[in-house]
């Protein structure tokens, strides 16, 4: 029985007006109108475009089917595609692989570096996408790339050993740059595993293998599921590796026809929106396959009443294999971009390292950044946005959550298919359509810090979604309905049962919206306003007007700053929630 | 729901609309005053209005740093404060285009590219004005309806890396390029449809200017770069010897910081005019006229300190080095699409 059920029970037997009205059905219903609203606006502005044809001058937009015609009939579109697809792929691939691995040995074993590991972690995440593949060009290009150089002189061959410039390099940088995304919900669904299964396997005998494939993997399905889901749909959407790697030699990708068609004067945004319906509706049936696991009861629910505690396992011998494979990934992966972006932002131009370089470096490139105009007022505002968009995402998503997981609602499976939508929409027409409906509904949001906030929860909702539902998977309904049972309310037993139980979810997810808010620009670059401007807006400033150095010292300083944010918010996190053995 | 919505929109709009019919008609009379007259005391009228308006809002593609001295300049010569928002020049377009037709007239003036301010002038937001600087200015940098003036040229030239690439190695003429010796060293920024409609003109027939690139792809291949400063920052940075499209400004100001980069002269240098125009919905007519105008002279000279090449040719004229050609901005927004296949068949 679940609580939606027991809590009705109750109301049953007191029949009147005001006990019928249960305060946590005002919650409830708040939860699911805001994330309606939101998820709405979005989705009938895209529907509606795509069926439009570009407004100029005088001539006013009018009813097309045209723009689906092109974007399904277009001959030059299907290798684009086949392009994005193999792209897509092997970069989940890449980066799943790379996040569960590393995820699994901090989170389940006993190898050294553990809260430091996690922190550092988001490090690919927070260095701007454009700068990380740039480095990796520094490193791995086959004229000027270092790794090349080096090889090259010491075993004297005559061609390069890495091309950076192929699909294999692409899925390579773009695989690394997004392996923290699964890293952070692997380490989530990790963290809330009941051990004793791991452990009664291996004390009838299993091996670590048998262990990791048979039990270990089985239990965090949904997470995968869930990890593969996101990846999929951010590369697809990703443009600047395929822009910088891919097009010199001619491999392009969907999202290019998706910019191009939005460049066009009078800018097709109808074309732009066809495209992403056709996403659309992929995402849809992804997000239904995930529903249909979550309709599967509590197969994968092992945080149970019974003395759940979550201790690391004994890797013996294999510790220190382990240590070596998470010193190697932090080098390839932390280390190596974060010096290549140290390194440029002491130079006064974007070189290779050498001994000759030495001489020319100094600071001023981050007093430079410092004094630049604006970066006081937009770090304070990218502060106040992610901090303020990522708890309320969380706090808002786990109700979600809650009514998709727990009742039995007929319509449930629509509000996480609608507040999983606007992952798949494009950010600049997610932007246009939050511009234009706060432009003509005018409640004085238009104009201020309000109306990118708004944006910002749109946008990472799906986000707090999945992350959400990955942990509440988890936790079986045993525990809520003891203290339904005890007299707890549903506001009680939420707040001191469920949200602590979800903790290890709602901080990954809190880390992760975070990060991806403070580095979001395509809506961000409509919707402020001069006083509201955000960090994403210099980063883009800087990219534009070539100044990568000053770009790389703000790059240094950001990774700095967050890291400091993803340890408090671990330390907090520590006092909160269940005690770790 | 859908129905709903577009109700609400509709309701919404036509409120919107009625207010800013009786906010345009009772400022019609001011901003086409303002924007025509053409007497000897024009400047201190001007002066006078916009210090009683007291304030202006500048729509910019400029980067920050180079706008804010425009404005910082402008305040402290007429005291009046400018609040600036700044984009790409598409952003500047799509906002500005966006918030008039909905009624919202916080931009009085609009700084962008010449094709973005040409698309303005179609959606019938910009406002002529008669002017005593305009024919001070370079002759393609103002369009015949007057509703916006070019205030600087940014100058795409060839650049080539001086440690990879020997004097004597230099090409002069296009056909040096053709030589095996440059196979996978030429790079061109992966847009550059204007650049490649301005240059073709510079050859003797379109087709045999077509046939040149398609050639040179084939030959020697040409790596394709996004964007212009990336471009310019790959070929300082050795990974393209020699990149066919670069801003001259950032070039010279590279070089000046020691990087090994020197801009070449290859076929003529195409500029792309940015310029600025006023919104007829402006709030502030007066001050925007008087921030053109100041743009237009004292402002061509901190334009020129910031390494771009300002119009006013008068003032500052131009580089005599440079065979510079103007891109067409009407042109290039009604032939877009074509010349973005013309570039993909020939280069890609």
């Amino acid at each position: 029985m679940s609580l939606h059920e027991s809590s009705f029970a109750k109301s049953v037997e007191k029949p009147s007006f005001f006990g019928r009205i249960r305060p946590e059905w005002l919650i409830i219903g708040a939860a699911v109108l805001i994330v309606g609203w939101l998820a709405l606006v979005p989705l009938v502005f895209l529907l509606w475009q795509s069926f439009m044809t570009p407004a100029a001058g005088d001539i006013p937009a009018i009813f097309t089917l045209g723009n689906y015609v092109r974007a399904l009939t277009d001959s030059s579109i299907l290798p684009l595609f086949r392009n994005s697809v193999v792209f897509a792929t092997g970069t989940s691939c890449l980066a799943l692989f790379i996040g569960t691995l590393f995820a699994w040995l901090n989170e389940r074993t006993n190898t050294p570096f553990k809260m430091m590991f996690y922190a550092a972690s988001i490090v690919p995440l927070v260095i701007p996408s454009i700068l990380f593949t740039v480095s990796w060009i520094m490193v791995a290009s086959p004229q000027i790339g270092l790794f090349n150089l080096m090889l090259k002189n010491m075993f004297g061959l005559s061609g390069p050993v890495f091309d950076i410039y192929s699909m294999g390099g692409m899925i390579w940088v773009e695989g690394l740059h997004y392996s923290p995304i699964a890293f952070l919900l692997m380490s989530a669904a990790f963290r809330s595993m009941d051990p004793s299964l791991e452990e009664s396997a291996l004390m009838s005998g299993a091996s670590i293998g048998q262990i990791m494939f048979r039990i270990t993997l089985k239990l965090v399905w949904p997470a995968l599921i869930a990890s593969f889901f996101i990846l999929f749909i951010r590369s697809i959407e990703s443009f600047e590796v395929p822009a910088l790697l891919g097009m010199p030699v001619g491999i392009e990708v969907f999202t290019s026809s998706i910019y191009e068609a939005i460049r066009e004067y009078p800018s097709n945004v109808g074309l732009a929106s066809a495209y992403a319906v056709v996403l659309l509706l992929i995402a849809s049936f992804g997000i239904y396959f995930q529903s249909k696991l979550s309709s599967q009861g509590s197969k994968y629910s092992t945080v149970t009443g019974k003395g759940f505690r979550p201790r690391p396992f004994d890797l013996g011998v294999w510790r220190i294999p382990a240590a070596i494979l998470i010193v190697l990934y932090m080098i390839l992966v932390i280390v190596l971009p974060f010096l290549v972006l140290f390194w440029s932002s002491l130079n006064k131009y974007y070189s290779v390292p050498s001994w000759s370089a030495l001489s020319r470096l100094s600071f001023d490139a981050y007093v430079k950044v410092i004094n630049y105009p604006m970066v006081g007022q937009a770090v304070w505002n990218s502060a106040m946005l992610s901090l303020g968009a990522a708890t309320t995402i969380m706090l808002l998503t786990a109700v979600i959550c809650w009514i998709v997981i727990r009742t039995k609602l007929p319509a449930r499976w629509l509000l996480d298919n609608v507040a999983s939508l606007p992952m798949v929409f494009p950010g600049l027409v997610l932007g246009l359509s939050v511009m234009i409906c706060y432009l003509y509904l005018d409640i004085g949001i238009y104009g201020t810090t309000w109306i990118i906030f708004i944006a910002y929860v749109t946008r990472f909702m799906p986000y707090g979604i999945r992350y959400n539902t990955t942990s509440m998977l988890q936790i079986h309904k045993d525990l809520e309905e003891s203290a339904a049972m005890s007299g707890a309310s549903w506001s009680q037993s939420f707040v001191r049962i469920v949200l602590p139980l979800l903790k290890p979810g709602l901080l990954a997810g809190w880390i992760y919206i975070v990060v991806v808010s403070i580095r979001e620009l395509s809506s961000s670059v409509l919707l402020y306003s001069p006083g509201s401007e955000v960090v994403s807006i210099v980063i883009w400033e800087l990219w534009q007007n070539g100044q990568y150095v000053e770009l790389s010292a703000f790059g240094v300083m950001m990774i700095i700053a967050l890291f400091i944010v993803v340890m408090l918010a671990q330390l907090v996190g520590k006092r909160f929630g269940v005690k770790e053995a | 729901m859908p129905d709903t919505l577009n109700l609400l929109k509709h309701l919404t709009r036509t409120a919107a609309l009625f207010g800013a019919f009786l906010a345009t008609s009772a400022m019609a009379q001011t901003i086409d005053e303002a924007s025509s007259y053409n007497g000897p005391d024009r400047l201190e009228k001007l002066v006078a209005a916009a210090k009683a308006e007291g304030a202006l809002t500048l729509y910019t593609a400029t980067p920050v740093e180079d706008v804010t001295a425009m404005t910082e300049a402008f305040t402290a010569k007429y005291d009046i404060p400018v609040t600036i928002w700044r984009g790409s020049s598409e952003d500047v377009l799509r906002r500005a285009v966006t918030e008039i037709k909905a009624g919202r007239h916080d931009a009085d003036l609009i700084e962008t590219n010449g094709p973005e301010l040409e698309a303005l002038h179609r959606e019938n937001i910009l406002q002529p004005v008669s002017s005593p600087i305009i024919p001070d200015i370079f002759e393609g940098a103002v369009p015949a309806h007057k509703e916006w003036v070019g205030s600087r040229l940014n100058i795409i030239t060839a650049a080539y890396n001086t440690d990879l690439v020997s004097e004597a190695d230099v090409p002069n003429a296009w056909s040096d390029l053709l030589d095996p010796k440059w196979k996978g060293k030429v790079g061109l920024e992966a847009e550059a449809y204007d650049w490649l409609a301005t240059v073709n003109a510079s050859f003797p027939s379109e087709k045999e200017g077509i046939d040149f690139f398609t050639r040179l792809a084939d030959t020697n291949g040409i790596s394709l770069r996004k964007g212009h400063t990336l471009l310019t920052n790959l070929a300082a940075s050795g990974e393209v010897p020699l990149a066919l499209t670069t801003y001259f400004y950032k070039v010279d100001q590279m070089n000046k910081d020691g990087a090994p980069i020197k801009s070449l002269q290859l076929g003529p240098s195409v500029a792309r005019v940015n310029g600025l125009g006023i919104a007829k919905t402006a709030k502030h007519p007066n001050a925007a006229i008087l921030f053109q105008d100041f743009t237009l002279t004292d402002g061509q000279k901190i334009l020129a300190e910031r390494g771009f090449t300002p119009t006013n040719i008068k003032i500052v004229p131009l580089p005599t080095s440079l065979d510079v050609k103007v891109v067409d901005g009407a042109a290039m927004l009604d032939k877009l699409a074509e010349w973005r296949d013309t570039f993909e068949k020939a280069v890609k």
